[in-house]
């Protein structure tokens, strides 16, 4: 159980969140197949920082681009998702 | 610019039902007095206690070794908690300094900020008593829950009648319940001899005081208190078993240099020992030690009572209680004694009916009717043959320790039996760990129902029963049967 | 030290018990192996059984702690193979089979209790699903029955058959063949019996890391020594991405964590498995009585192995919910495991870029019901260096090829189902 500072809402429980993906899978349509399989499906599955997508999805639906310790669980920063960042 | 949905359940979700500057758990004098210290302090504090137990919980020994034998009076909780308060001046107190203390209330679970649960919404504790459960965030939380029974088996200790001092204690001093009339103590260390002169107070019979060791082990001045009350001594002596009826211990047979001695007696109190009660700091990840001085598995905490979990801090009894160098070794003594006084077929896991042959065999539970050869060749040598026997690993093949009281009774001899088998010191002992919730709370009180009624009205909605065809202006009104009528869904 | 002496004269007179020849041998690691199979839980052992039984190779079973210690002893032991798709109905109910003679085949009681698997429907959408999923196991010739409201009341009485109930039932769909085993004596019953036919196997013997050369795996370090071997398997549910990480892979994998709870023992309620995959619980009653309840992992990857209270909280709502009986039930205990998610839901078992290093890991949170056929399996891949027919499908590059064996259908998304 997290709780998310959401920028839009403020300080919402997990439950209203969906973790979505590493943002390490997150890539353009005119990228490489062997590439695109590699970023799309393998994880570092980090045991440590992480950065992530989430969604507020039972929220404001905006998403969110969470900087998270998946040992410890604290998050780092939360900001709305920009596609170039 | 926004148009909020009624049934949306954003912000709905529930945080902790409240907060406090400082949360203390046990409301025994070490607990009390922290609690008055903080409300002096102007700090808004919550002191809980699990007393009154329910009286099935007692039944089943939780929190302590009540052995059956506490009179109809708990079976009044509006009594138990009078007398309780009235055995408790300190309350009185803590009250007036604006303490909210909430009595017949147990913590099951505590969850501190660490690698794991950092981002919870803040530290918090989880609380249960007849009728709920909730979780309570605090800045400042002190663990007071003071101490257990050291329980050791031997033949006939599986009933009624045969208890531990704690849970004596308890009884008399703070439940005025206690059923017994003519005791046998084992033990002469201080908490022996201490709960022998209580029970005299309180106009109990004590049959005897059963040492192991060849002379009494407690301070010479409560010795003497006890000896001059006429309370006889069987030093280097044994328990070999317990006989009984329907309703119990009736004597205890006794082993000695002159040989076997029957004392009749209607309970039996173990009170070689009693052991810090860290179950709730140990399930929340506190960091352990074992200390023969402070009588066992401790938290380690700082000069201030810190322990390891921040802001979480342990006094009186558990976080140590006063022993002598040797009580580890002491412990062992009485093992090895009562081992040596009794076979195989002992019952060491009362709930799952594992007996110490079954235990050192690692053998699976007999009720399973799983018992073959090719089963038995399994036993603690050849586990050990792999490596340092590990009380988790032998609890999954045994089961000893799974049952109702989930180990309260029979953790410890668990522990020292595979020490002695292994060949370890008992200091080195395997523990077990503990896991929330500590306290066996219904189902039905730990559920989270408490939702906000804009959440269960949505409820249907949301989980995708046919409702969720119906527009949300729909909901509520005629139209909303017509919608599912129309759009299927007849089986509600 | 007083009192010590006679503590240690006590030693293995406690029991009583006779002086039994152990289970295995407890050997000292060879210096090379045909096969080294790295972790002793269930699939790892079966692998080495049937490594044993069918192929003529020398193998050695390499285990970080004590046998069965993972995820084999953490989980709600429910077998059954009543999977939508067909390479999880053919891999699965090959499992099932396996499961239904192990008992005999290894002379030893793994107390498989065939008491049928049911899955309850909420909604007409459920039922459609479910009926589609019937008729597809039915096909495949594996047991599926698709039931009414009125047979799901009659079935398990306790349900909240209700019109307010919480989660109101529609129907439901029930494997008679699925049902629970004892999760221990499956380890033991298979490192027993590939003890008897030589296998090796060694505990607290934890893999540091790989030998390669030339694109080629020759062996593992390990905390005691270095060992040769033609082939390795790695097969440690829950540290897959650990361990491939000690030859450089990465792996289509998420770590999640999955609790389960245990209430006090009463007598017989539930006389079989009730799962609800829209609510996301399962609802079982052990041999002792105990009611056995599991929940949804958390939804987003986490090595903490602590659970937290709102995931107990949540659970025992949903079973009430299903169940009100189970409202004075006390809850004695909870266990939490680490769950290696793929993208699509299902394991992968395949032979990885490094030659003669094998992975069959992966299995989310299914993993239990598969441990005979995963073994089985994963013992011929281990034994020829080909992967048998029934994994193919779940080889590591079905996520380039676009051959995904997805359940849920919803794409790279581990944490979707």
């Amino acid at each position: 159980m997290l709780l998310i500072n959401c920028p839009l809402c403020g300080p919402r429980a997990q439950a209203e969140f969906n973790f979505e993906r590493p943002v390490e899978t997150i890539i353009g349509v005119d990228v490489p197949t062997a590439e695109l399989v590699e970023r799309l499906y393998t994880r570092t599955n980090a045991r440590g920082p992480s950065a992530e997508l989430w969604r507020h999805a039972r929220g404001c639906r905006a998403w969110l681009r969470i900087e998270r310790h998946t040992v410890t669980h604290v998050i780092a920063s939360v900001a709305v998702w920009e596609p170039q960042s | 610019m926004t148009i909020r949905d009624a049934y949306a359940l954003d912000g709905k979700l529930p945080s902790p039902d409240a907060r406090f500057d400082l949360v203390v758990i046990g409301a025994g004098p070490a607990g009390t007095e922290a609690a008055i210290a903080g409300a002096r302090a102007g700090k808004s504090v919550l002191l809980v206690d699990e007393n009154p137990v329910a009286p099935d919980l007692m039944r089943t020994d939780v929190p302590l070794f009540y052995g059956l034998r506490m009179t109809g009076a708990v079976e009044t909780p509006e009594r138990m908690l009078e007398t309780l308060l009235s055995t408790n001046p300190l309350l009185e107190t803590a009250f007036e300094l604006g303490v909210e203390v909430l009595l017949g209330t147990s913590a099951w679970g505590l969850y501190a900020p660490q690698p794991g649960l950092a981002t919870l919404p803040g530290q918090l504790v989880g609380l249960a008593d007849a009728t709920r459960s909730w979780l309570i965030g605090f800045d400042e939380l002190v663990v007071a829950a003071g101490a257990r029974d050291f329980v050791l088996g031997f033949p006939g200790w599986d009933q009624p009648g045969v208890m531990g001092a704690m849970a004596l204690k308890m009884l008399l001093e703070r439940y005025e319940a206690f059923a017994g009339r003519r005791i046998v103590i084992l033990g002469s260390g201080d908490l022996a001899l201490r709960t022998a002169l209580a029970a005299l107070r309180h106009g109990i019979e004590v049959a005897g005081l059963i040492e192991v060791r060849a002379c009494v082990q407690g301070n010479a001045a409560l010795a003497a208190q006890v000896a001059a009350a006429g309370v006889p001594l069987f030093a280097g002596s044994v328990v070999t078993r317990a006989d009984g009826g329907a309703d119990g211990v009736k004597q205890v047979v006794i082993t000695g240099l002159s040989g076997e001695t029957s004392i009749a007696c209607d309970t039996v109190c173990l009170a070689i020992a009693a052991v810090p009660a860290i179950e709730l700091l140990a399930a929340a990840g506190a960091r352990l030690a074992v200390s023969a001085t402070r009588g066992g598995h401790v938290p380690m905490i700082d000069a201030a009572g810190l322990t390891s979990l921040a802001g979480v801090s342990a006094i009186g009894d558990c976080a140590g209680i006063v022993s002598a160098p040797d009580s580890l070794a002491y412990h062992a003594e009485w093992l090895a004694a009562l081992a040596r006084g009794s076979t195989g077929d002992t019952i060491v896991c009362q709930c799952e009916s594992v007996s110490r042959a079954d235990l050192l065999g690692v053998q699976p539970p007999a009720y399973l009717g799983a018992r073959s050869e090719c089963m038995a060749a399994r036993n603690i040598d050849t586990l050990l043959a792999d490596g340092p026997p590990d009380q988790d690993q032998i609890k999954r093949l045994t089961r000893a320790g799974m049952g109702l009281c989930q180990g309260r009774r029979c953790r410890d001899q668990v522990s020292l039996l595979l020490a002695a088998e292994a060949g370890l010191a008992p200091d080195a002992a395997p523990f077990t760990g503990y896991r929330a919730p500590v306290r066996p709370i219904p189902l039905g009180i730990l559920a989270d129902w408490a939702e906000a009624p804009g959440m269960s009205d949505g409820w249907d909605v949301w989980f995708g029963v046919p409702a969720q065809w119906t527009p949300y202006r729909d909901i509520g009104t005629e139209r909303e049967a017509m919608h599912i009528a129309i759009l299927g869904g007849g089986h509600i | 030290m007083r009192g010590y002496s006679a503590w240690a004269l006590l030693r293995g007179g406690l029991g009583g018990h006779r002086h039994w020849r152990p289970a295995w041998r407890s050997p000292e690691p060879r210096k090379q192996y045909d096969v080294i199979i790295i972790g002793g839980g269930g699939h790892g052992l079966a692998t080495a059984y049937y490594l044993a039984k069918h192929h003529r190779v020398s193998v050695a079973v390499l285990e970080r702690a004590w046998l069965g210690g993972g995820n084999t002893g953490r989980n709600t032991t429910i077998v059954r193979s009543n999977y939508r798709l067909p390479a999880y109905q053919a891999l699965l109910e090959h499992s099932l089979k396996l499961w239904e003679g192990l008992s005999d085949e290894l002379n030893y009681n793994v107390m498989f209790s065939q008491r049928g698997a049911l899955f309850l429907g909420h909604s007409d959408s459920d039922m459609t699903r479910l009926a589609e999923r019937g008729d597809a196991l039915r096909c495949a010739g594996i047991d599926a029955e698709l039931m009414t409201r009125e047979a799901v009341a009659k079935l398990v009485p306790l349900l909240d058959m209700s019109d307010k109930a919480r989660f109101p039932i529609a129907g439901g769909m029930i494997q008679r063949r699925g049902g629970t085993a004892r999760h221990d004596a499956v380890a033991w019953g298979y490192a027993r019996a590939a003890d008897a036919l030589g296998v090796d196997i060694i505990q607290q013997c934890e893999v540091t890391g790989f030998a390669i050369s030339g694109g080629r795996v020759t062996g593992v370090e390990t905390s005691r020594g270095a060992i040769e071997a033609d082939r390795v398997g790695i097969v440690v549910a829950g540290n897959s991405g650990h361990v491939a990480g000690l030859a450089g892979l990465r792996l289509p994998v998420e770590s999640q964590l999955l609790q389960a709870f245990v209430t006090e023992p009463v007598k017989p309620m539930i006389d079989t498995v009730i799962m609800s995959q829209s609510v996301h619980c399962y609802i079982s009653q052990s041999d002792k009585g105990e009611i056995v309840l599991g929940g949804d992992p958390d939804q987003y990857p986490t090595y903490s192995q602590r659970g937290v209270p709102m995931r107990i909280e949540e659970v025992a709502g949903q079973a009430i919910g299903l169940v009100p009986a189970l409202s004075k039930l006390r809850m004695l205990r909870s266990w939490a495991g680490t769950t290696d998610m793929t993208c699509d839901g299902g394991p992968i078992i395949d032979e990885t870029p490094i030659a003669n290093l094998h992975i069959n890991g992966g299995w989310c949170y299914g993993g239990f019901k598969a441990t005979c056929g995963s073994g089985w399996v994963f013992a011929e891949q281990l034994a020829t260096g080909d992967v048998h027919p029934l994994a193919r499908p779940f080889s590591l590059d079905r996520f380039a090829t676009g051959a995904m064996q997805d359940e849920a259908a919803v794409g790279p998304m581990p944490n979707h189902r």
